[in-house]
Parts: structure tokens; C-alpha cells; sequence
């Protein structure tokens, strides 16, 4: 009897054996830690950048998987909010910080000061929040004056234009030689005047430059004033002349497109990877220059890109370092070789070979230097967007001879009132 | 072990075995199901991915011809058309994306697709706008940059779907690997589960059978009458019981049979004295018809002596008269010396012993006997022999006793009215019957069922036993012993004797008639 239940037993037995050894293969080894990474722009080159990745996980042993994030701050408050989208990395616009600091840790703890005061001050400043550093500076982003210098040798100009009057003029006499020459769709200068977020940017460097103030200062609206509102009507006066009317259409893709498909004398345009991807221009025939001056002073405003860790990371030493990885001189070097993007690290400008390579930068520095003007996210924290949709409907308005600049800057005064007022539930 | 209990575990053993197999079982096929349903949902997902890849490439292409013919309005409802296509394809595939386990996790794709749903409208709206504004150089040029771009985005997303598609085939082909190897093991383990059951089984089933052959064996022993017979008792169970009982059961029969032989002995002792007392009395009884028997042949010898001594004693004597009279006078002796010995036989108290017997000399000893005492009565005596009657194997003096017995009732039945006597014999149904008929007063009404029992008697000096003690005789020899009444007078009793007998044990029959 006995023996039979031990053959009953180890049949039993078996049988356990079997499904404990069809359990153990669903069982799993712990994973490394994995930084999530969202940023709307790293897909524009995608292929590069994943080598920095790569470059980092093998330095660190750290994953990082790329999402996708939406750029429009609509979309980027509802990632950063949303529990089941969020990343640990984000990629910053320049108005981000203003915006979305409490959402974002102090990077101080993690970078030493050193590497955060190789980076331009102006980044700095920008990523700076209540003396919290909420981001560190990857490239510097800022608009410049691409132009034509074959055209304007033969034109008998030796320089780009150092103000916009002289913008105005040389680009009237290169269109009007351009179109004699039966070019009758070449225009003087294009810009981004659709009636979306890019106008913003443009119209604040316009009335800056002349200075027209920044829209919201120190709490207060200042844009209705007769420099700002000279500043538009100035431009509205392009539309026509020496601006395509379709440049109201135009957003910042557009402007490179006509531009670099030799339709156009001198554009705003900003140093992406992308404009350098084209190569239909002769390169010798490829100009670039810091933005012009108004009667005041040179006005550039920041672009992307910047990176900060999300406050709800659950691994914010891993993203810190993941961050300060990106900005690092080396990296941003290497980027700057490949892309031909403008590094935030100054003395990258110092680098001949790099600045050889990308004459632009000398126009880059010129700019970070002297002539950046924020816009007021800082100033209007999560109200910017409605802000800068008023600031653009009013310009658009007055750029499309819809209204006059004054009543325009009046109206437009009277709702920013509103909307930055600080009693106003709109403003946090 | 209890067989009941037995039976229980080896049942719940089995239930269990199964129950395991059944859920190996269900392994595979999980594995196998999931696989499936994975790979369906990511080549739907991947499907949806291109063709939203494909929707691009249609916009790029439909609007690029639309700029050509500069019409606005074409363009326009073309790109609203394309718009809600798109709208409706990628919203499509991101949920398919969703439910799609290696894609959901899938940031780069879920991005890029993510990207192009953000992209897209705001690329249709920004042509169509330069393409209101009149600028379809612009328009063309977002199309081939800008639109080209946000095709090389989604195609990153083609590109995912296409590696989780070719990574899903894999896992789906290393999963059908596993469910293969499962199966095998699966197949091991029915196997090992069935060869358990049936050791369970054929075990349980021994443990069964195996007593109860042996019970079966010792039940046939005890029918046989093989009361020594004792099964083995193997284990502890309900069965090894019943083993136990039927032994004890054996034991009392066989000590209840010994009792019994012992008894039937001892009655057939008994009735043998008692025989043989009967025997001597209905001697006693015949005395003067001895006598007589014997006187005749003396008589005879007197006459052939004095015949023989007056030859001699001639003065010329004739010595061969005297010697034919002294021839003769021996055989007188000898006649008488025969008759002395055939009486003296009847007090002899002799075992029972079996011989071949032939009975119509039995008979004609008998009425040679009793003719002088029916005689003294005026009865007659007749016998009616069949010659060709066969010998059978019987007691000699037994069947002697139960003749004479019947023969003397006949003789007393006529002492008042004198008659005739007549002894048959014949063969009847392979058996020698032999009947002994009188013509006397016959047998009283209601007398036949009491004839046979012991002390019934109708005479006044019987002793009751005669017809008893003959039928238990005749029984005894496998034959059968009755009466019956003539239709006017007299009686005839019939007895039996088989030519062979099948028991083999010849005992003397109770006088109940009981058999064995």
C-alpha cells in the first residue's frame, strides 16, 4: 500500500514539477531604469539624436525611450498634467519655464555651477524661475536674417542690412531688379505673418527693436505706445511692397521654403536643423545676419530648446543626468557638427573650425549677446498663450488693413489688462 | 485498508490526475489563443499605420495636382475630404495601437503617430491658407518640404508597427515553439496520469478480486462437501471479513457433518441389531416349518440308509443298491447341512456386504423355506420368475430378510382364509422389481400411510417393524419399496432393486427416509 501512494505521490509530483517549470518562464528579471523623453522637435532628425541616446544609455545604463509631445502649450500642459502621459524629460520651448515651473525640479542640486555658467547668461536667465533652474539649455535658438549675397553683390550691396530701414530699401531695389528681370513672384523679404503663435514672436522683435516694450512688463501692458504701434504699421506697409500679401499666410516653414527656393531677397528665419538639410542655394550665395535694429536696439526672441525633469519623475537623479548629458560641451558640440544647430555653450564660439563650418553662429553670438528680447511668459505665467493669441489676432488684424494700429493697440491693451490683471481668476 | 476507502482515494487520486492534465492543457492553448489574438491585433494596427502612411501620401499627391489647376476651391474640399479621412484612419489606428500589447508600449510609434495627428491638420489648414492667400508657390513647396517631412515622421511609424509586426511573428513563432513543447509534455503527463490511473485501477481491482476469487474458490470447496477446505484471509478489508466467516462457517459445518456421520453410524448399528433381533424372532417363528425343512431330508437319509443297510444285509448283498442308497442318503445330508446353513445365516449378525445377487434364486430359497409353514395355513405358494432377470449387486441376507419379511405378512394375511401366494419378477425400468401378492383379507383403509412406519402393525403378535425395517432395506439398496391394494382382495408389495447404484456411499436409510 504504501509504495502505491508513493507512485500516486511522485506522479503528483511530476505533474507540480511541470507547471512550476512552464510558471518560471513567465517570470521576469528587474528591468534597468528607463527615462521617458518627450520632445516634439527630436523627430524632425530623428536618426542623429537616437545616437545620442544610445550614446548616453551606454555611458550610464540608463534606457531612454523618445515620445512624442505635442509643441503647443495646449497639448504640453495636458501631457505634463495628464498621470498616465507623463515623461520624465521634457524638451522646453523658451517660454516654457514661465509657464510650467512648478512643474519642473531645481537642476541645481544636479549640475554643478560650473557647466550651468558655460551656457550663455540670456539661456540661463531664461530657465531661471524664482531662483530655480527648471531647465538646461541645449542649443541656442534664436531668429536671423537669412539673405541672398549673391543678390546683394549684385545689387551693389556688400552687407546685410544693419536696420530695417535699410532692410526696406535694399529689398525694394533687389525685388525691383529681380522682378525686371522678369522674376515677377520674387519678393524682397519674408517672415512668418499667419495669424498663429510664430507672429508673436516676430511683431514683439518689430516694436522691441523700436522700442515699443515687450507687452507685459513688471505687470504692466506696454504696447500702446506710438513706437509699437509705428513698428506694425511699418510692416503692414511690407505686405505688397516688398512682403508677398500670402506672407500672412506664411508660418516659419513657408518662409524658408520661398526663401530658399530663391523667391525671396532676405527672410526671418531660425537656425533648425531642417534649413540646413536643404541644399538648393549655393552655399556661397547663403547669408546670414543677426536680425536688424530698430531705433533702440537689436530685439532676437529665444526658440526652443531647452530640457527640464518632470517634478513627478519617479527616477529625477536618472533625468537630471540625462539632462545635463544633453547640454554637455562635448555633446553639443558634436550636434552642432552634425546639425549645424547653435550650441548654448559660449566658448564653442571660440571653436574656429565649428564657426568655419557654420558662419551663422557669428550671427548667433551677436544676437545672444546683445539683442534678445523674452517674451513675457515669465510675466504672464499660464495666461501667455491667450496673451500671445491677442497680441497675434491684433497685429494680424492691423497687418491685414482690418483695423488701424492704434485702435488695434488700444483694444488690444484694454483685454491684456484684463487677462494679465492678477485679481483675474485667467492669471494663476 | 478498507475497500471503500480504497476505492475513494484511488478515485479522488484520479480525479486530481486529471484535474492537472486538464490544466496543463489549458497551457498551451492559452499560449497558443494569445499569440493569435497579439499578432491579429498588431498586423490590424500595423494595417491602420499604413494606411494612414498611405493617407499622407495621397494628400501630398491629390494636393500637389490640385495646386496645379490653381483652384482654390478644389483644393479646399479635396483637403477637407482628406482632412476627415485622415481624422477618422488615425484615430482608427492609435486605438488599435492602444489594445495592441508590444505597440501600446511602443513610445517611439505611439509618438511619431502622435506627432502626425498634432501635425497634420495644422499642414492641411497652412496650404490651404496659402493656396486662399494666391501663393501656390508657397502651397507646393509646403507640400513637397513640409508634408514630405510629416511623411517621414509617419512613416517612423510604419517602421515601428512593421518591427513589432516582425517582432510579434517571432514571439508568436518562439510561443507556438513553447506551446509545442507543452504539448509534448502535456502528452508525458497523460501518459504518466493514465498509467498511474491504471494502476490505481488494476490495483483496486486485485484488491478486489483476488479475495473474492479465493472466497468463490472456498464457496465451491463447501459445495463439493469439502468441509476441510479453509480460504487465506489477505488483508484487512470487508472481504478478508467475509473470509473469516466463510471459514468459521467451514469449521462448523464440517464439525456438524463429523457429528452427523457419527450419528448415522451409530443408527446404522442400530439398525442392523435391530435387524437382526427382527431376523431371530421371525425365525423363532418359523421354527416348525424349519424343522419340517430340515426333517425331510433327514427322513429321506433314514429311508436311504435303511434301504442301504437292508441291501447290505441280503446273504448276497447287492453293494450297489447299497452304495446308489448311500449315494443318496449323503445327498440328503448334504441338503440338510445346506439348509442348516442357510437358516444359521439369518442369525448371523454379519456385516453388510455387496455382491452380485440373483434374485430369483433368493426367491425360490424362500418359498423352498416357507412351503411347508404356508402349508400348515392351506396357502399355496407360486412364483412367476423371469429368466432372463439380471443379477444385481445387493446384501444377500438382507434382501433375504425384507423377501421373507413380505412373504410371511402374505402367508399371515391368509392364515384364516388359505389362498395362494405369488412371488414375480421381472425387470422394470432397467431395475429388478419383485412383487409378492396375496389373496387374504388385504390391507385395512387408510392403513398406507402408516404400513411403513416402525411398530404399526396389524397382527396380533407383530412387532411392527417387518415392513419398516424393509423399506429402509430396499432404500438402502437405491430401490423402492410400496403397497398396493388388489381391486377385490388381497395385497401386492412391490419392491425395486437397481442394476447399479450411483451413491457412493450405500447406508442404511433412516426409517424418515431421508436422503443424502
Amino acid at each position: 500500500m504504501t509504495n502505491r501512494f508513493t507512485v500516486i505521490g511522485a506522479g503528483l509530483a511530476f505533474l507540480v514539477l511541470l507547471a512550476a517549470e512552464a510558471c518560471e518562464t513567465h517570470s521576469r528579471t528587474a528591468v534597468p531604469v528607463t527615462i521617458t523623453f518627450a520632445d516634439s522637435t527630436w523627430w524632425a532628425s530623428r536618426q542623429r539624436p537616437s545616437q545620442q541616446l544610445r550614446q548616453f544609455t551606454q555611458e550610464t545604463g540608463i534606457q531612454v525611450q523618445p515620445i512624442m509631445s505635442g509643441g503647443e502649450p495646449r497639448v504640453v500642459q495636458r501631457i505634463l498634467e495628464e498621470e498616465s502621459s507623463r515623461a520624465d524629460v521634457y524638451g522646453f520651448d523658451a517660454t516654457w519655464p514661465g509657464m510650467f515651473a512648478e512643474q519642473f525640479i531645481d537642476l541645481k542640486p544636479y549640475v554643478p555651477a560650473s557647466e550651468i555658467a558655460m551656457h550663455f547668461p540670456t539661456l540661463i536667465a531664461n530657465c531661471t524661475v524664482g531662483g530655480v533652474l527648471v531647465c538646461l539649455p541645449r542649443v541656442a535658438m534664436v531668429p536671423l536674417l537669412w539673405y541672398r549675397g549673391d543678390l546683394l553683390q549684385q545689387h551693389g550691396y556688400r552687407a546685410p542690412p544693419r536696420t530695417w530701414n535699410e532692410l526696406e530699401q535694399m529689398a525694394a531695389r533687389i525685388q525691383a531688379g529681380e522682378r525686371a528681370k522678369g522674376r515677377t513672384d520674387f519678393w524682397g523679404f519674408v517672415w512668418a505673418g499667419a495669424r498663429l503663435p510664430p507672429l508673436a514672436t516676430v511683431a514683439l522683435e518689430w516694436q522691441a527693436s523700436e522700442g515699443g516694450g515687450t507687452i507685459v512688463e513688471n505687470g504692466r501692458v506696454t504696447l500702446n505706445n506710438a513706437a509699437a504701434v509705428a513698428s506694425w504699421e511699418r510692416a503692414a506697409g511690407w505686405i505688397g511692397s516688398i512682403s508677398p500679401p500670402a506672407v500672412l499666410e506664411y508660418m516659419e516653414p513657408d518662409v524658408y521654403n520661398v526663401w530658399s527656393s530663391s523667391n525671396a531677397a532676405f527672410a526671418r528665419s531660425w537656425p533648425f536643423e531642417s534649413a540646413f538639410d536643404r541644399r538648393e542655394l549655393p552655399k556661397e550665395s547663403v547669408g546670414v545676419a543677426p536680425l536688424p535694429k530698430g531705433a533702440i536696439r537689436r530685439a532676437a526672441t529665444l526658440g526652443r530648446y531647452s530640457f527640464g525633469v518632470s517634478r513627478r519623475s519617479p527616477h529625477p537623479r536618472e533625468a537630471a543626468m540625462l539632462v545635463r548629458f544633453l547640454s554637455r560641451r562635448d555633446v553639443q558640440l558634436e550636434y552642432a557638427r552634425e546639425f549645424h544647430v547653435p550650441p548654448s555653450i559660449i566658448d564653442l564660439y571660440d571653436d574656429s573650425t565649428l564657426v568655419a563650418a557654420n558662419p551663422h553662429f557669428v550671427a548667433v553670438r551677436e544676437t545672444l549677446v546683445d539683442g534678445v528680447v523674452m517674451r513675457p511668459s515669465a510675466e504672464t505665467g499660464k495666461a501667455y498663450p491667450e496673451v500671445a493669441r491677442a497680441y497675434v489676432d491684433a497685429v494680424h488684424g492691423v497687418l491685414a488693413r482690418e483695423q488701424r494700429a492704434s485702435e488695434a493697440a488700444a483694444n488690444l491693451e484694454n483685454v491684456l489688462r484684463r487677462v494679465t490683471d492678477p485679481k483675474s481668476a485667467v492669471r494663476k | 485498508m478498507k475497500i471503500r476507502t480504497r476505492l475513494t482515494a484511488s478515485l479522488a487520486a484520479m480525479v486530481i490526475l486529471m484535474a492537472a492534465v486538464d490544466i496543463l492543457a489549458v497551457w498551451p492553448y492559452r499560449l497558443v489563443v494569445s499569440s493569435s489574438e497579439r499578432t491579429a491585433a498588431v498586423d490590424a494596427a500595423a494595417l491602420a499605420v499604413m494606411r494612414v502612411n498611405a493617407n499622407i501620401y495621397a494628400f501630398r499627391d491629390r494636393l500637389t495636382a490640385a495646386t496645379t489647376g490653381a483652384d482654390v476651391r478644389r483644393l479646399a474640399s479635396e483637403a477637407a475630404e482628406l482632412g476627415a479621412q485622415f481624422e477618422v484612419d488615425i484615430d482608427h489606428a492609435e486605438s488599435l495601437i492602444a489594445v495592441s500589447t508590444p505597440l501600446a508600449g511602443d513610445a517611439a510609434t505611439r509618438g511619431a503617430l502622435t506627432a502626425v495627428k498634432v501635425q497634420f491638420p495644422g499642414q492641411i489648414n497652412r496650404v490651404v491658407a496659402l493656396a486662399a492667400a494666391g501663393d501656390w508657390p508657397a502651397a507646393r513647396l509646403r507640400l513637397a518640404y513640409d508634408v514630405t517631412w510629416l511623411i517621414n515622421i509617419s512613416s517612423t511609424a510604419v517602421h515601428g508597427v512593421e518591427t513589432a509586426v516582425a517582432g510579434e511573428r517571432a514571439a508568436a513563432y518562439s510561443r507556438a515553439e513553447r506551446a509545442r513543447q507543452l504539448f509534448v509534455v502535456l502528452m508525458i503527463a497523460t501518459v504518466v496520469a493514465s498509467l498511474i490511473s491504471i494502476g490505481l485501477a488494476w490495483s483496486t481491482t486485485r484488491a478486489i478480486t483476488r479475495p473474492l476469487a479465493v472466497l468463490e474458490a472456498g464457496a465451491h470447496a463447501l459445495a463439493r462437501g469439502d468441509f476441510q477446505h479453509r480460504v487465506a484471509v489477505i488483508g484487512t478489508h470487508e472481504l478478508a471479513d467475509l473470509g473469516t466467516a466463510l471459514n468459521y462457517a467451514a469449521s462448523r459445518i464440517d464439525g456438524l457433518f463429523g457429528e452427523r456421520e457419527r450419528a448415522a453410524e451409530q443408527l446404522r448399528q442400530s439398525r442392523a441389531e435391530l435387524a437382526h433381533a427382527t431376523r431371530v424372532t421371525t425365525m423363532g417363528e418359523l421354527t416348525a416349518s424349519i424343522a419340517h425343512e430340515i426333517r425331510q431330508p433327514i427322513t429321506a437319509v433314514m429311508t436311504d440308509v435303511d434301504t442301504c443297510l437292508r441291501w447290505l444285509s441280503r446273504d448276497e448283498p447287492e453293494i450297489t443298491e447299497a452304495k446308489a442308497a448311500a449315494a443318496r442318503a449323503k445327498n440328503g445330508v448334504s441338503r440338510a447341512t445346506e439348509i442348516i446353513s442357510r437358516i444359521r445365516s439369518l442369525f448371523k449378525k454379519d456385516d453388510y456386504r455387496r455382491e452380485p445377487l440373483d434374485v430369483n434364486v433368493l426367491v425360490e430359497e424362500m418359498a423352498g423355506l416357507l412351503r411347508s409353514q404356508a402349508q400348515l395355513y392351506g396357502v399355496s405358494i407360486q412364483t412367476s420368475l423371469d429368466r432372463e432377470l439380471p443379477q444385481v449387486p445387493a446384501d444377500r441376507i438382507q434382501v433375504m430378510q425384507a423377501l421373507l419379511n413380505l412373504m410371511l405378512n402374505g402367508i399371515e394375511a391368509m392364515r384364516e382364509t388359505s389362498g395362494t401366494l405369488l412371488v414375480t419378477s421381472r425387470v422394470d425400468h432397467g431395475a429388478v422389481l419383485v412383487s409378492v401378492s396375496d389373496t387374504g383379507v388385504g390391507l385395512p383403509q387408510d392403513s398406507a400411510d402408516h404400513l411403513f412406519k416402525p411398530f404399526f402393525t396389524t397382527k396380533t403378535e407383530g412387532t411392527g417393524m417387518g415392513l419398516s425395517i424393509s423399506r429402509s432395506i430396499v432404500e438402502a439398496h437405491g430401490g423402492r419399496l410400496w403397497a398396493q391394494t388388489g381391486a377385490s382382495r388381497g395385497a401386492t408389495f412391490c419392491f425395486t432393486l437397481p442394476r447399479s447404484r450411483t451413491p457412493d456411499r450405500i447406508r442404511p436409510a433412516d426409517p424418515s427416509g431421508s436422503r443424502e
